[in-house]
């Protein structure tokens, strides 16, 4: 592979860039998955900066060197969307996150919180072929003043298990291939900030499928167990008051089972309720 | 130790406070919960005898919050450290 001119990766809503410099096929495809996200508070520019052989790569923030990382052959894709979003979801300043999928029922968000493996890539896809819009696979934005949930649309990582979980993926487009993950990006995708209406933390269980009610004070502090703006030490006040905030005024579930088709069943009938 | 800056949100009958100082959340149940809020300078026989439960209950109960550094003792009195609610 040789060097590349710059492919330049505008957030259009953000004001901010993400400048990606290296081989083309690789920050094409980078390109092309962060191209539908929009932050709407301005960040800082991360350059994102792979070696001529793609083995490595730095991501540089204001002239700092926030990450460097060695790229596996055949995975760089992956490891640096997930480097990258990682930098904007430090970066952030307003806003809040954690690590989520997020899908829209009739302009109600729906939050869904698990451990990696939990299922949310699985739950999401069966979700929105049962007629939810896609927000997001990885990370749930959040505006705690205005009580809203953000798009965060890149595309889905499905792994061979998610895609025999979730059955078939919804309609939508496949950005890049991996080895055996897809990046898929669905086509009906949430364009504007909605409503956080529900949040479901998502639980292995054994037999059995079971939608249940949790209290806002045990959900706050699972909330605080994932990634989130709760790991961010400076910013552990604000993000205690806005997610508390964001509770006060949502449903709080908890979902336990080990069938992704029971448990999109469940959510669906669940998400069209109004709040 | 008493906390230094906390912050805590009342949810229904539960209440969940943020130890700055320590990066943790506290979650207050039913019970605790009701301890601690006649932690204003009442004694121990004082909170016992405003809650329904054993004398050993209560102590039990003062002795985490306590260590918790969510109350602290002064001459006999039980005081909660201050907090800003959110």
């Amino acid at each position: 592979m040789t060097p590349e001119a710059p492919a330049v990766v505008r957030l259009p809503s953000a004001g901010g860039l993400v400048r990606l410099t290296g081989p083309a096929p690789i920050t094409t495809a980078l390109a092309e998955s962060l191209s539908s996200l929009r932050i709407r508070e301005i960040l800082p520019i991360i350059d994102v900066t792979l070696s001529p052989d793609a083995r490595t790569a730095d991501g540089v923030v204001n002239g700092d060197r926030m990450w460097s990382v060695a790229l596996a052959p055949g995975t760089p894709v992956g490891t640096l969307l997930g480097q990258i979003v990682g930098t904007l979801t430090t970066l952030l300043a307003e806003s809040l996150f954690v690590h989520a999928g997020v899908v829209g029922f009739d302009g109600r968000g729906m939050i869904l919180v698990g451990e990696s493996g939990a299922g949310k890539t699985s739950t999401v896809a069966a979700l929105l072929r049962r007629g939810a819009t896609y927000l997001s696979d990885e990370v749930a934005l959040l505006d705690p003043s205005a009580g809203v949930v953000m798009p965060f649309a890149i595309p889905m990582a499905v792994k061979p298990w998610t895609r025999k979980a979730a059955g078939a993926l919804p309609p939508g487009r496949a950005v890049v291939r991996e080895g055996d993950v897809e990046f898929w990006l669905p086509n009906d995708r949430e364009m504007r900030p909605i409503k956080v209406d529900t949040f479901v933390l998502l639980r292995h269980a054994g037999p059995g499928t079971r939608l249940s009610p949790i209290s806002r004070a045990a959900l706050l502090l699972a909330l605080a167990q994932h990634v989130s703006s709760f790991k961010q030490r400076h910013r552990l006040p604000q993000a205690f008051a806005g997610f508390t905030r964001l509770l006060r005024n949502a449903r709080c579930m908890v979902l336990e089972t080990t069938r992704p088709a029971a448990r999109a069943d469940l959510l669906a009938t669940f998400g069209r309720r109004s709040g | 130790m008493p906390l230094h800056k906390a912050l805590a949100a009342a949810f229904e009958d539960e209440i969940v406070i943020l130890d700055s100082d320590h990066g943790s959340l506290l979650l207050l149940d039913t019970w605790a919960g009701q301890i601690w809020r006649f932690c204003d300078g009442s004694t121990t026989e004082a909170i016992e005898s405003s809650v329904n439960g054993t004398p050993g209950r209560v102590r039990e109960t003062l002795q985490v919050l306590m260590d918790t550094g969510l109350v602290c003792q002064i001459n006999g009195e039980w005081i909660r450290s201050p907090i800003e609610w959110v």
